[in-house]
C-alpha cells in the first residue's frame, strides 16, 4: 500500500495507548490495530477527523506517501 | 478473477448462438444393414412379454416388466405415398413420430448388445448429476450459516457449473455413439434414426453458474474493502 499511516509516531507523542485512543475516536481496537499495520483499504474523513482530534494533530502528520518500488 | 470472467460470458454468448443454429441442423441416419425391412404392424403381443398364472377358473396373464430405450426417428418416404393418418377437429393430418420408446423385457436386456450399452453409458451421467446434488446442498448449508461471499462457496459454484458442462459435453459424445450403435442394431420400416444434438439448457446453466461464482468473488472483494474501511 502506497499510504502509510503513521499513528503510532504521534501516540508516542501524546503518550496515548491504542485502547484510549480507540475509545476517544469511536473505532474497536482491531479496527485500530487494521489501520496501524497498514491493512486498511480506506478510512472515512470522519474516522480521520476524530484521529486528529484526539492527537491534536494534521492529516498530514499521519498520513505520509510512499511510491511504491515497482513505480 | 476479471479475466475469467470475461471469458466464461464470450463462452456464454457462443454456445446461445450455437442453441439458435443447432435447432435448424438436424442429421438423419438410416438403417445400412441389408436385411429387409419388416413392415410396421399391430400383433399379438409375443409371449415373452408377459407371464401367466393359474387361477380360480382360468389362467391370467400378467405383464412382465421391460425396459426401454428412447430413439428419435424421422420418417422416411412411406411406400406408395401411404402415411398416417389421424383428425384433428375434422380435418386429416399425418401423424409424424419424432421419438419412439423400444421396451424389451427386463429379464432379456443383458442378451441385448444396444440396451447394454444405452444403460452403461448413463452410468457417468449419474454420477456427475450426484456430485453436483452434493455441492448444492454444501452451497445451501453455507448460505444458511449466512457465509455466502466467501471464496469458498465461489469455488463450489465454480465446480457446479464445469460439472453441469462436462454432463452436456458427455451427453453429445454419448448420444452420437448410441445412435451410431442403434442404427446397426435397430430396424425400424419407414423411419430413419435421427441424432439430436441435446437441450443446450444443461450447458447454458453450467456456464451462468461459473459466470455467478465470478460475481460472487467479486461480491467478497467488495465486502472485504467495506470491512477493511476504517
Amino acid at each position: 500500500m502506497s499510504i502509510i499511516v503513521n499513528v503510532d509516531v504521534m501516540m508516542a507523542k501524546r503518550k496515548m495507548s491504542s485502547q484510549e485512543l480507540a475509545e476517544k475516536i469511536g473505532i474497536t481496537a482491531a479496527n485500530l490495530s487494521i489501520l496501524k499495520t497498514g491493512k486498511a483499504k480506506a478510512v472515512r474523513f470522519s474516522t480521520l477527523e476524530a484521529i486528529c482530534q484526539a492527537l491534536d494533530c494534521q492529516p498530514g502528520d499521519i498520513l505520509e506517501y510512499r511510491a511504491d518500488e515497482e513505480e | 478473477m476479471k479475466k475469467k470472467l470475461r471469458l466464461y460470458c464470450g463462452l456464454l454468448t457462443l454456445v446461445l448462438v450455437a442453441a439458435i443454429v443447432c435447432d435448424l441442423v438436424h442429421v438423419s441416419y438410416s438403417n445400412s444393414t441389408d436385411k429387409e425391412r419388416e413392415e410396421l404392424y399391430f400383433g399379438k403381443e409375443p409371449d415373452e412379454f408377459s407371464t401367466t398364472e393359474e387361477i380360480e377358473g382360468g389362467v391370467r396373464r400378467k405383464s412382465k416388466p421391460t425396459m426401454c430405450i428412447d430413439v428419435n426417428v424421422q420418417a422416411r418416404h412411406y411406400p406408395k405415398d401411404y402415411a398416417l393418418l389421424s383428425e384433428v377437429d375434422g380435418q386429416v393430418c399425418r401423424v409424424d413420430m419424432k421419438q419412439v420408446s423400444l421396451a424389451i423385457p427386463a429379464d432379456r436386456v443383458t442378451q441385448s448388445k444396444p440396451f447394454i450399452i444405452t444403460y452403461c453409458s448413463i452410468i457417468p451421467n449419474v454420477l456427475l448429476l450426484g456430485w453436483l446434488v452434493v455441492i448444492v446442498f454444501q452451497v445451501l448449508r453455507s448460505v444458511a450459516r449466512r457465509e455466502v461471499f466467501v471464496a469458498r462457496i465461489a469455488k463450489k459454484l465454480e465446480l457446479a457449473g464445469i460439472l453441469l458442462v462436462a454432463y452436456w459435453v458427455w451427453e453429445y459424445i454419448r448420444s452420437y455413439i448410441v445412435t451410431q450403435i442403434l442404427v446397426q442394431y435397430v430396424n425400424l420400416a419407414y423411419y430413419d434414426i435421427k441424432w439430436f444434438t441435446p437441450n443446450f439448457i444443461c450447458l447454458i446453466m453450467g456456464l451462468a453458474l461459473m459466470i455467478v461464482s465470478q460475481i460472487i468473488l467479486m461480491g467478497k472483494e467488495l465486502q472485504e474493502e467495506q470491512e477493511l474501511t476504517i
